[in-house]
């Protein structure tokens, strides 16, 4: 098996940095910059959500080459992320009852939903507010984005989905899955979107007169969902225009989960340097349906899957094939995970990983259908201040059974929700629906 | 009796009906079952009142179809409506999880989804659509200033095909308006570009509304609301005519184009969306099987084999006892790729072929069903139950509490009904499953890939059960045959065919003073020799959906 793909992405950091982008920084942008280079007196703390589409198995993880918490082996699906290794944190045996057959968690896993009834539609519609957004309220109320949320889709076609991020119950949240338009979205200042934003404005307006005209014939009641249109283009208006901070060079059109992903990375990495946010969610190809797995086209050569064409999820094609594909695939988004890492600790610069927590996980769990629901891991890098006992360490539980009584050592996906809530400065002591199957922040991860 | 002098008795009965009424018909149970949720009772039955003067946010297929139109024109008859000459995701496909039908999304709020979808797909289509115009468009920037008179007759022409009606001198003369302003601040093209993106985000085009004036609503609003209720389409160019002449005034009028829309009802997509969303059959392609353990379940092509059988019903029965035919038909299509599935033992082709099968009674016997409603590797008599319950009854049973997840584990010699049996007798268990299981006996003469099965592991199947709140009195089944017998008799299952008609047509629950209506359509429907198109017919007659309240011209 070929290992040694390497993407052939154009990093924007690589030449283009603060200094650079100087000239384009807006009078916010430029008071953002000062506060996340020290004018400001405390420190903000960020989170990075990674998850993967369909499974993170035991192999890819490293288990069993495991003796005790802190000797093990990353598997060579994690090798590109060994120089954090001694920075990170794995947990497994996690326990979330889901009650759904799909492919992955889709809004359940970050919504903390602590069992489901078997019937509830996961995935096609968000049933609470997920972990991201929870957090995003409390660290990153006063940033111009409140969440940087973005990902790919196996569709070259789409440039907007939903999968994984929901503000609240049936309020699911858009995310790009088209570098140009996050490009566009987070950098609206930047001189080639100039003439878009003269017109978007006069759309704006036009919209704004319109509702306001035809609200005037209606009841009371109708007014109000003529609102909701106002309302939610107001929203989506503020996330597009309040980000006035770099312009790099427009991104390529190049299309594709292999060519768009490092360049949504290094978008995301900008957004942290400059405060643009503290939060950011990245999904790859994360959903509930079986059609948004990415097909991964480069990292492919070499491999079983040359003749295809593409390395997709391949769940339903036995062990080994499954297993050779989610090694490939997590190879590669480690890969892409480690040069994102490498920019928020730049050589010679101020790290901004230290400030951070990234989370690395699939929203499928241990496998494509993560039906036994006692087994989700995922990856902490980083310690968020000192927040976090990462330390290399590997914590494998005992797997709770999900539908079981609460015990005092239960260890919940919810309950890890909680911790890292807390480590970046949100914290709480219950999350999911009704605060469901949560023992509170785990003690063990903190420090 | 004839479609016409079914319109004029649903009129009749729609304009002049008093009586006692109750929430559900009387039952002679003397064991009325507890999940039964009466509709809220009425002390007299009036003439249906004028419905509330609203907005309706179109659906993802009538944006679809809309840009379709803008495209092609208005002449283009419905199945003409194919891909645009531009890709773009539809908004709106997003469906709340409380919404018991797509169409309920009408009246649900445009949230920053549909606002993100909405966005992009306006430029998308702009820059496509401009594409087609860009040459007479510029044409009317000369040096001199923007020439309104000829810019006018191509504005018109994008405000008929996206709102469904004609734009008003004033609004025409503000629209112009409008683009002189963007010319001053943009270049022509980008004037252009931006007037598209306007007009394909204004809530004009957005919404369908249903407000009106003294006389009810205007032809363009009937026109363009019947045209989406059946066709998930603008007007075609008669309904047009119809709307532009004034023709579509009195409810006979508005009849006769629903008739004419329907003339051919195996071609009407929303008949056939509303039987694919209160059957459920699709409900197999979410349902995994292992491949490995059963290679033969092909999901797809099953419900593709019902799908075959429903649009034969349709063209059938739509007229008389398409409900009927649904809970009784022997009719199947097998190919190939389901004989197995079917437990078929004829040789079939690859492309399909019609059967009769004594053993299936109508669509719920259907291996796309079977397994749209079962577990991964084993039958799931709750909710194959449940689906009788809220699907054919109209009954409603509670959702599970969140937290209460209760597995059944078989054992070797028990079957699945017999844990079943056990569990629900757990008195905490008990009040709810009594409403469900009985109705999802009969449904153990097939395994859950849909086959005939006469043992489930290590135990013979009982098909036994037994029916309440039918309407009449409760009954002892023996097998699914004669389960669909007595629930395609019953007058409830009648009654809650014609709520789910009205649900789905409408966008909404029947509200308190609805509930006189869905009583009039049920007696409609059971007086027109069970014709469902007579009761659709009659929804968009009906004082309360042709005269509104509340909204101002």
């Amino acid at each position: 098996m070929n290992h040694n793909y390497r993407s052939s992405r154009r990093r924007f950091l690589a030449s283009l940095g603060l200094g650079a982008g100087a000239a384009f920084l807006g009078p916010i942008a430029t008071s953002l910059h000062q506060r996340a280079y020290g004018a400001e007196p405390t420190r903000r703390k960020n989170i990075v959500f990674i998850a993967m589409s369909a499974g993170l198995p035991d192999l890819q993880l490293g288990w069993p080459s495991r003796t005790d918490e802190t000797h093990w082996e990353l598997h060579e699906a994690l090798a590109p992320l060994a120089p954090w290794k001694e920075r990170m944190l794995v947990v497994r045996n996690l326990s979330l009852g889901l009650g759904a057959m799909q492919h992955s968690g889709g809004y359940g896993l970050m919504a903390g939903l602590g069992a489901g009834d078997g019937e509830t539609p996961l995935g096609n519609a968000p049933q609470g507010q997920t972990i991201d957004q929870l957090i995003a309220e409390q660290i990153s109320r006063d940033t111009p984005v409140r969440s940087l949320l973005f990902g790919i889709d196996q569709s070259e076609a789409k440039v907007m989905h939903q999968t994984i991020f929901a503000s609240g119950r049936d309020q699911p949240l858009p995310h790009p899955v088209r570098a140009s338009k996050l490009y566009e979205s987070l950098f609206p200042g930047a001189a080639e979107n100039q003439a878009h934003a003269q017109a978007d404005r006069r759309v704006m307006a036009r919209i704004h007169r319109d509702v306001e005209r035809l609200s005037r014939r209606l009841a009371a009641e109708e007014r109000g969902r003529l609102g909701t249109y106002l309302e939610s283009l107001e929203a989506f208006d503020r996330r597009r225009s309040a980000a006035q901070c770099l312009a790099p060079n427009a991104v390529s059109e190049a299309r594709g989960a292999v060519a768009e992903l490092p360049v949504m990375l290094d978008m995301a990495s900008i957004a942290l340097r400059c405060g643009l946010t503290h939060v950011v969610g990245c999904s790859v190809g994360c959903g509930n349906s079986h059609f948004h797995f990415p097909h991964l086209v480069g990292p492919h050569l070499g491999t079983r899957f040359e003749a295809q064409g593409f390395v997709g999820e391949h769940g339903h094609d036995g062990e080994e094939v499954y297993s050779d594909a989610r090694t490939i695939s997590f190879r590669w988004l480690s890969q892409e995970v480690a040069a994102f890492l490498r920019q928020l600790e730049p050589a010679g610069g101020e790290s901004l990983l230290r400030d951070t927590v990234v989370v690395l996980y699939s929203d499928g769990g241990h496998a494509h259908h993560n039906l036994e629901e006692g087994n989700w891991r995922f990856i902490l890098i980083g310690d968020a201040g000192g927040a976090l006992q990462t330390d290399g360490r590997f914590l494998s539980y005992r797997g709770d059974v999900p539908w079981e009584p609460l015990r005092p050592d239960t260890r919940s996906v919810n309950s890890l929700w909680c911790t890292l809530a807390q480590a970046v400065g949100a914290p709480i002591d219950a999350f999911g629906i009704g605060g469901a199957r949560t023992n509170g922040p785990l003690p063990e991860l903190l420090s | 009796m004839s479609g016409r002098s079914t319109l004029l008795s649903a009129v009749a009965l729609l304009t002049a009906c008093e009586g006692q009424i109750g929430g559900s018909l009387p039952s002679t149970s003397t064991n009325p079952s507890p999940s039964a949720s009466p509709a809220p009772r009425l002390e007299t039955c009036a003439a249906p009142a004028p419905g509330p003067a609203r907005i309706v946010r179109l659906s993802a297929e009538e944006y679809r179809s809309t840009i379709a139109v803008l495209f092609g024109g208005r002449s283009l008859r419905l199945l003409e409506l194919g891909p645009t000459p531009v890709q773009f995701t539809a908004p709106f496909s997003y469906a709340r999880s409380s919404d018991r039908y797509s169409t309920y999304g009408g009246l649900a709020p445009v949230t920053e989804v549909d606002v993100d979808e909405s966005w992009q797909a306006a430029a998308l289509i702009a820059e496509a659509y401009l594409e087609t115009i860009k040459e007479r468009a510029l044409s009317c920037f000369p040096p001199t200033g923007l020439d309104r008179s000829c810019l006018a007759p191509i504005l018109s022409t994008i405000i008929e095909r996206l709102w469904s009606r004609p734009a008003a001198p004033d609004e025409l003369s503000g629209w112009l308006e409008e683009v002189a302003g963007s010319a001053s601040e943009l270049e022509p093209l980008e004037a252009l570009r931006t007037l598209i993106r306007q007009l394909l985000l204004t809530p004009d085009f957005l919404f369908r509304t249903e407000i009106g004036g003294p006389g009810g609503l205007t032809p363009f609003e009937r026109a363009r609301g019947v045209a989406a209720a059946l066709t998930q389409s603008p007007p075609d160019d008669a309904l047009w005519r119809a709307a532009q002449s004034g023709a579509l005034s009195s409810p006979q009028s508005v009849g006769a184009e629903v008739r004419r829309l329907m003339a051919s009802p195996e071609e009407l997509p929303t008949l056939r969306g509303f039987l694919n969303e209160v059957l459920d059959f699709r409900a197999t392609l979410g349902v995994v099987k292992d491949p490995t353990r059963f290679p033969k379940h092909k999901p797809g092509a099953l419900a593709e084999d019902t799908q075959q059988v429903l649009d034969v019903l349709i063209k059938e029965h739509a007229r008389s006892g398409l409900l009927r035919e649904i809970l009784s038909t022997d009719l199947i299509f097998v190919r190939s790729a389901t004989k197995e599935s079917w437990g078929v033992q004829a040789e079939v082709t690859a492309e399909g072929v019609f059967l009769r099968d004594a053993s299936r009674s109508g669509i719920l016997t259907h291996p796309a069903w079977l397994t749209g409603y079962s577990e991964n590797d084993h039958n799931h008599i709750v909710r194959r139950g449940r689906f009788i319950r809220e699907r054919l009854l109209c009954g409603s049973v509670p959702s599970l509490p969140i937290g209460m997840v209760p597995r059944i584990e078989q054992t070797a010699g028990t079957s699945y009904r017999q844990k079943l049996e056990q569990h629900s007798r757990d008195p905490n268990c008990f009040a709810c499953h009594r409403s469900m299981d009985p109705l999802g006996f009969a449904f153990e003469a097939w395994d859950h890939l849909g086959r005939p099965q006469e043992m489930d592991n290590g135990a013979p199947v009982d098909t036994r059960g037994r029916l309440d709140s039918l309407g009449t009195a409760d009954v002892d089944y023996a097998n699914a045959k004669q389960m669909m017998e007595h629930l395609a008799s019953a007058p409830a299952v009648q009654e809650c065919w014609v709520r789910q008609l009205f649900r789905y047509y409408r966008g909404h629950e029947a509200t308190a003073t609805e509930e006189c209506e869905v009583k009039q359509l049920a007696k409609l429907y059971a007086d027109s020799g069970e014709d469902t198109l007579a009761v659709i017919e009659a929804l968009f007659v009906s004082p309360a959906y042709l005269e509104r309240q509340g909204g101002a011209p």
